[in-house]
């Protein structure tokens, strides 16, 4: 039975630069190095930086499981907001956030996010975590995120079924394959045909 | 291809028969008319995806709008209370409260899990049955459960079902002694719920499902690829229209299908009659097809949005819609969801590793409360059904809906990735979801939507989904039941949700048959009262759901309607 599943969208309100310092202070590498080389550039180092800082900041590196890098988690990110076929207020949307936490971050320190230090950039974004629309943000991150971990490797992500192995999921099979995985299936949209006999089943 | 100058083309060939929608409520009409030798033509709204294009890929059959049209593209409007008792109307592209469900060749059938139960006698005689309930449109069948049951036979062989027959309190009658394929296989939880049954006092019995398990003609066995639901089937054995009937209709050489063909529109002449369906192409051209009947199964909303849209001087507020019954009445199911926990580590090797087998079925549901004595006042009410299932193996979705904390808070970081881990490797979920009548009322119709436009610029579907507060008060005493089996099974943190929030894929009514041609669209035999040649036969003829999944009730009524035009078609 499929119950209503709905969709939240919540812009930045007025956001207040209140920063309560609590918690665990972690570091957070830059990882500048796991840029795949064909997304590299693609969202401007500015966002880039962000981003990755707030991959780790949700799913971080900490030797428990797979990283985010080995995943591939940023190449799907971008392969997810450069597809034309996706709502483009929500793909616009992830994009905003980046530059939402940016402004915070010259609201907060008159500094942009990258020149930030290690540990306020964690004290940043576990503040904006609490706030309305930072949760409702880092949740839909969160869930791009967990897209490119279990999504089928034809999709660039989950290289070999690292993710699949590690938390011992079954994927279903048949697995997809060139001629029949989402973007060839959209084609079919499209397709202006008769249909007389089906042929094989 | 938008520069393009769009055409107006009608089609040089009338065919008997025009079929729009081509799911389970169309399926068995294209077989039956096509098999006696009658042309036939369907108009697709979706894409034809192929058996070899069914993948157990979650990006595509969960994630993305591939198997239903984008809200951006095709939104609907949807109307609920506020708290403060105002009607409130949103488009779903807003909330992403979607209503949309398969749309491609075979329609939905192509997704669903195939839990496969029969109405019962007392759900075509509800009000004689059970009187009436103050605020609701109850009303008796036009026909009787006796009059469905040959339908229901002809589903379980050619369709297929699978399952085991056995005698129990609210069995209701059959002309067979058993279904023509034996029961699927089925995990050990199965023969723990039945154990928890008898324990519990709570008659449990095997669930049927439209699932083959042996091969049927050129369809497959089941082959246990652990993801059913919401999924296309990759070895043919789930019963679709698509494979179970068009494949056959088509080799007649009398039927013809044409994918991507969005009907918005049914002209009617002077005689009051169906003069042709419009529909745009790929291109958006609009075409004619002319034919002697026109048969409309394009699921509940989209039904009564088409009748709704095709407005003429003969119908100016809708085809078929003199009497303004068009779109009222609409239902869902009743109920809600509910399960409970089982921990891999805190049971043995043995139990573990059954218990692990993916693939293989749960398969059990409880019919004894499908009539009930009420606590309080020994009152007889109209029960329903609880299905048991394990959870979906979706990994995405899973994982997604750990992401809240019991405080609704967002969990990141290790704590989350912990909680994923854990709840991958040592969970295991045991679901039941609830079955009971969603009463029809004033407040749940399917209406236009004026203001807002699909991306053809038609208005959209707008759906009131107003609930009677009686189907709540059910829905909360079949979850008891299924919270005591789970608790006698000794599963942990066990919940059940029972709401007014309709399951969008389980909708009917809008176009409701009866014998009184003021307070229904349809005739007995699913004419229409006001258009001779216009037939509806998926779920919008029922004006009342019963308490269990419509699909198998949807085919049987068009295998009886099927039957009804051939008669005609013949004089």
């Amino acid at each position: 039975m499929k119950r209503i599943i709905v969709k939240k969208i919540q812009t930045r309100r007025s956001f207040i630069t209140k920063l309560i310092g609590a918690g665990v202070i972690i570091n957070l590498p830059l990882l500048n190095s796991c840029v795949a080389k064909s997304q590299k550039g693609v969202l401007g180092k500015r966002k880039e930086i962000i981003l990755k800082t707030v991959l780790e900041f949700l799913y971080p590196s900490d030797g428990n499981g797979p990283s985010l890098e080995k995943v591939r988690t940023y190449d799907y990110f971008i392969w997810n907001i450069r597809d034309n076929y996706l709502d483009p207020e929500e793909n616009k949307y992830l994009l905003d956030g980046l530059k939402w936490i940016d402004e915070t971050a010259m609201e907060k320190y008159e500094k942009h996010f990258e020149e930030l230090n290690a540990k306020e950039k964690y004290k940043l974004l576990k503040a904006i975590v609490n706030e309305g629309w930072g949760e409702n943000y880092f949740s839909k991150v969160l869930s791009v995120i967990v897209e490119s971990m279990f999504a089928d490797p034809i999709y660039g992500s989950n290289p070999d079924g690292v993710v699949w192995e590690w938390y011992n999921h079954n994927p279903g099979l048949p697995r997809p394959k060139e001629n029949n995985k989402y973007q060839t299936l959209l084609m079919r949209k499209k397709e202006n045909v008769i249909i007389t006999d089906m042929g094989q089943l | 291809m938008s520069s393009k100058k769009k055409e107006m083309v009608e089609i040089n060939k009338k065919y008997d028969i025009c079929v729009i929608g081509s799911g389970a409520g169309a399926g068995p009409v294209i077989y039956e008319l096509s098999k006696a030798g009658y042309s036939v033509v369907v108009l697709e709204k979706g894409p034809w995806f192929r058996t070899k294009d069914f993948t157990k890929d979650e990006i595509t059959a969960v994630r993305r709008s591939v198997y239903t049209p984008r809200l951006i593209d095709e939104p609907q409007v949807i109307e609920d209370k506020n708290s403060d008792g105002q009607w409130v109307a949103k488009s779903n592209y807003d909330t992403g409260n979607d209503f949309w469900n398969g749309n491609c060749v075979g329609g939905s059938s192509n997704f669903m899990s195939g839990y496969f139960q029969r109405l019962k006698p007392v759900d075509f005689r509800l009000l004689s049955e059970f009187g009436k309930i103050e605020g609701a449109n109850i009303v008796d069948w036009p026909i009787v459960y006796e009059d469905m049951e040959p339908y229901y036979t002809k589903v379980e062989k050619v369709v297929g079902v699978s399952g085991k027959v056995i005698k129990h309190k609210m069995l209701e009658p059959r002309s067979t002694e058993d279904f023509p394929y034996s029961p699927l296989a089925e995990n050990i939880v199965s023969s723990w719920i039945d154990k928890a049954g008898e324990e519990a006092g709570i008659e449990v019995i095997p669930m049927p499902r439209a699932i083959l398990s042996k091969p049927k003609a050129k369809r497959s066995a089941c082959v246990y690829s652990n993801y059913c639901g919401s999924y296309g089937c990759s070895s043919n054995a789930k019963g679709s229209s698509r494979v179970a009937l068009l494949h056959d209709a088509l080799d007649t050489g009398n039927c013809t299908i044409i994918p991507n063909a969005k009907v918005y529109n049914l002209e009617t002449n002077s005689n009051k009659e169906i003069a042709g369906a419009w529909y745009y192409d790929v291109d958006k051209n609009m075409i004619k097809v002319e034919a002697r009947m026109f048969v409309v199964a394009a699921q509940a909303v989209e039904t009564s949005r088409l009748l709704l849209m095709s407005k003429s001087k003969y119908f100016p507020n809708g085809l078929s819609n003199n009497n303004g019954q068009v779109g009222k009445n609409f239902v869902f199911s009743a109920g809600g969801v509910g399960g409970g926990e089982f921990y891999l580590d805190k049971m043995s090797k043995s139990d573990r590793e059954s218990l692990s087998i993916p693939g293989v079925f749960v398969n059990r549901t409880i019919h004894e409360f499908y009539e009930y004595k009420d606590d309080n006042t020994g009152e007889r009410m109209k029960g329903g059904t609880i299905d048991f299932l394990f959870e979906h193996a979706n990994a995405m979705v899973k994982a997604i809906g750990q992401k809240w904390d019991d405080y609704g808070n967002l969990e990141y970081g290790a704590s989350y990735k912990n909680k994923i881990k854990n709840y991958f490797g040592n969970v295991k979920k045991l679901k039941f979801e609830v079955f009971a009548d969603w009463l029809p009322t004033d407040d749940c119709f399917i209406s236009l939507d004026e203001k807002t436009k699909d991306k053809w610029g038609d208005p959209v579907a707008k759906i009131r989904i107003g609930n009677h507060p009686h189907d709540l008060k059910v829905g909360r005493y079949l979850a008891s039941k299924g919270e005591k089996i789970l608790e006698t099974m000794g599963a942990k943190n066990i919940y059940s949700g029972i709401s007014g929030a309709p399951p969008s894929n389980l909708q009917a009514g809008g176009c409701r048959f009866g014998n009184d041609p003021q307070t229904s669209v349809l005739d007995s035999n699913c004419k229409s009262h006001e258009v001779d040649n216009l037939y509806i036969t998926d779920g919008s003829f029922m004006p009342t759901g019963g308490s269990v999944t419509y699909t198998w009730t949807i085919y049987a009524n068009s295998f009886r309607v099927a039957d009804k035009l051939l008669e005609r078609l013949k004089k």
